[in-house]
């Protein structure tokens, strides 16, 4: 293997590994699973923002629920509950703020189910929206409700965390096996390339063998045209990953942000998106070849 | 000095019929000798034994004072670069240059740049390509690819040189030339082993014969084989 003599930079190989169809097949092939990887890469990250902002959003808050009176009688010790709660709550140790959700509110939580024409006489509960304190001792709290609203619903959304939870660790599982599946495909498939490369190659092979060429000698070449190949391809597969990613950011940026928030990745995120899946990509490539060409030759007589 | 010493060698490819049989002889260094035979009595299979590409299915062989069966695979490159092999087909690499196809030899060693450009160079212009350094051998007349896989067999200086029909290719003025080299070769103590079918060349140039008839050795250095 030596430098070329007209183009600087690049290498000329004493095997044909350049020549004809197949020499850019490396590069098609990480690249394609670099595509994937940094998808898979930017799937994980991405979920790590849903789940922080699903999980900040339901962390630190109750909700208490006080059922929608039916007669008047109710309607007054309705409302005496409500101010009781707000009271009791403004004074407790673990609250930030508190306050009632007005009927407006309340009917702009139903209008999905219900519609713009929910009837006037449709009785609908108070809520009050209670913000904790960070460290709060919830359990205290809700016993606290409890005695001035021994009626009333709290919903502190540990049920509702831990479904999340759950859904984005499975997810995240998945992915993590689709990038674990992404990686020994990426793989095998060079592992293929450089064998049926060094098969079509026999004959140079054998002659380099003959004129005193050690297997590191030629395993050499490969490796350094396999990873020139992957380097190439998993920079083109990052780069159609990150201007896809972009698109369907700007594509999707209108959609209502209410279950999905909009996913913002940190500066440091992109360089990880950008240099994982090469860096990775070309480890992989150099070792596969370097172990495959070692491992072909060493049965050859 | 033995450069080579077979014992008792046989060969065979694969499951097929032994194609050498009890191979008995020895090379001394600087020893000069060419192997005839009728076409397929075995003299290309006895010369990739010479080359170490093939292994003997029985038999010891000894080469450069190493007993072949017991040299590593890790150290069989070292042994090869002592041997400089003309192929009967040149097995030249068709993408790299006369010049490249050349140096291989002494790029597989690790020789500095520099001094493979100066061998390298004074041997092609040597043999008469001086002008076509840079010519790939698609582009080369028979002739001309048969003297660089010459120059590529001999870059290094072997201590055993073996050439498969080196003039097959070529008129009897570059077939005289190519002996004349080999026997310069031979004078500075290289050992040489030439396969051939020309009657012109081993007539004109007087060695000794080693003679293969359906792969046994019937007329070899050391002893007279009378055939069976």
């Amino acid at each position: 293997m030596t430098k070329n003599k007209l183009i600087p930079g690049k290498y000329q190989y004493d095997i044909g590994l350049d020549q004809g169809a197949g020499a850019q097949l490396v590069a098609w092939s990480t690249g394609l699973m670099v595509f994937f990887a940094t998808l898979a890469l930017a799937v994980n990250l991405g979920l790590n923002a849903v789940t922080q902002s699903w999980v900040s959003g339901l962390t630190g808050s109750l909700t208490v629920e006080i059922k929608p009176p039916v007669t008047d009688d109710q309607q007054s010790a309705s409302a005496e509950t409500v101010k009781k709660v707000l009271w009791m709550a403004k004074q407790h140790p673990s609250v930030e703020k508190s306050r009632a959700l007005s009927r407006d509110e309340i009917l702009g939580l139903l209008r999905p189910w219900l519609g713009d024409k929910a009837p006037e006489s449709l009785p609908l509960p108070a809520i009050i929206d209670i913000k904790l304190k960070e460290g709060a001792d919830t359990a205290s709290l809700i016993a606290d409700i409890k005695k001035v609203a021994p009626a009333a619903a709290v919903d502190s959304h540990t049920d509702t965390l831990d479904d999340v939870k759950t859904l984005v660790a499975t997810a995240r599982m998945f992915v993590l096996l689709l990038t674990g599946v992404i990686i020994l495909l990426t793989a095998a498939s060079i592992a293929g390339i450089v064998r049926s490369k060094l098969a079509i190659h026999a004959q140079e092979v054998e002659t380099l063998h003959l004129v005193g060429a050690s297997d590191e000698y030629i395993a050499r070449q490969f490796r350094h045209h396999t990873l020139k190949g992957a380097l190439k391809g998993a920079v083109a597969g990052v780069i159609c990953m990150v201007l896809s990613i972009l698109g369907v950011s700007y594509m999707t940026h209108t959609i209502d942000t209410a279950i999905f928030p909009h996913i913002r990745l940190m500066p440091l995120e992109w360089i990880l998106i950008a240099a994982a899946p090469v860096l990775a990509g070309s480890l992989i490539a150099h070792f596969t070849a370097q172990r495959t060409v070692m491992r072909e030759l060493s049965r050859l007589a | 000095m033995t450069i080579v010493k077979f014992s008792n060698v046989g060969m065979r490819y694969s499951t097929g019929p032994e194609v050498l049989h009890d191979l008995s002889f020895e090379l001394q260094q600087g020893s000069f000798h060419f192997l005839t035979g009728p076409s397929g009595a075995g003299k290309t299979s006895l010369l990739k034994l010479l080359y170490l590409g093939q292994h003997p299915t029985r038999g010891i062989i000894n080469m450069l004072g190493r007993d072949l069966s017991a040299v590593p695979r890790r150290e069989l490159p070292m042994l090869r670069r002592q041997i400089g092999i003309v192929f009967q087909d040149f097995r030249l690499l068709p993408h790299l240059s006369a010049f490249d196809n050349v140096a291989l030899p002494l790029r597989t060693s690790g020789l500095a740049e520099k001094d493979i450009k100066r061998n390298v160079t004074e041997l092609l212009e040597w043999v008469g390509i001086g002008d076509k350094m840079e010519a790939r051998p698609p582009t080369l007349s028979g002739g001309e690819q048969q003297r660089i896989a010459i120059a590529r067999a001999v870059i290094n200086r072997p201590k055993l040189l073996v050439a498969d029909e080196p003039t097959g290719n070529v008129d009897s003025e570059i077939g005289t030339r190519i002996m004349h080299l080999f026997e310069e070769l031979n004078r500075h103590g290289t050992t040489v082993l030439i396969a051939t079918h020309d009657d012109e060349i081993t007539s004109r140039f007087k060695h000794p014969q080693m003679r293969l008839e359906n792969g046994t050795l019937v007329e070899g250095p050391k002893r007279k084989i009378r055939a069976a």
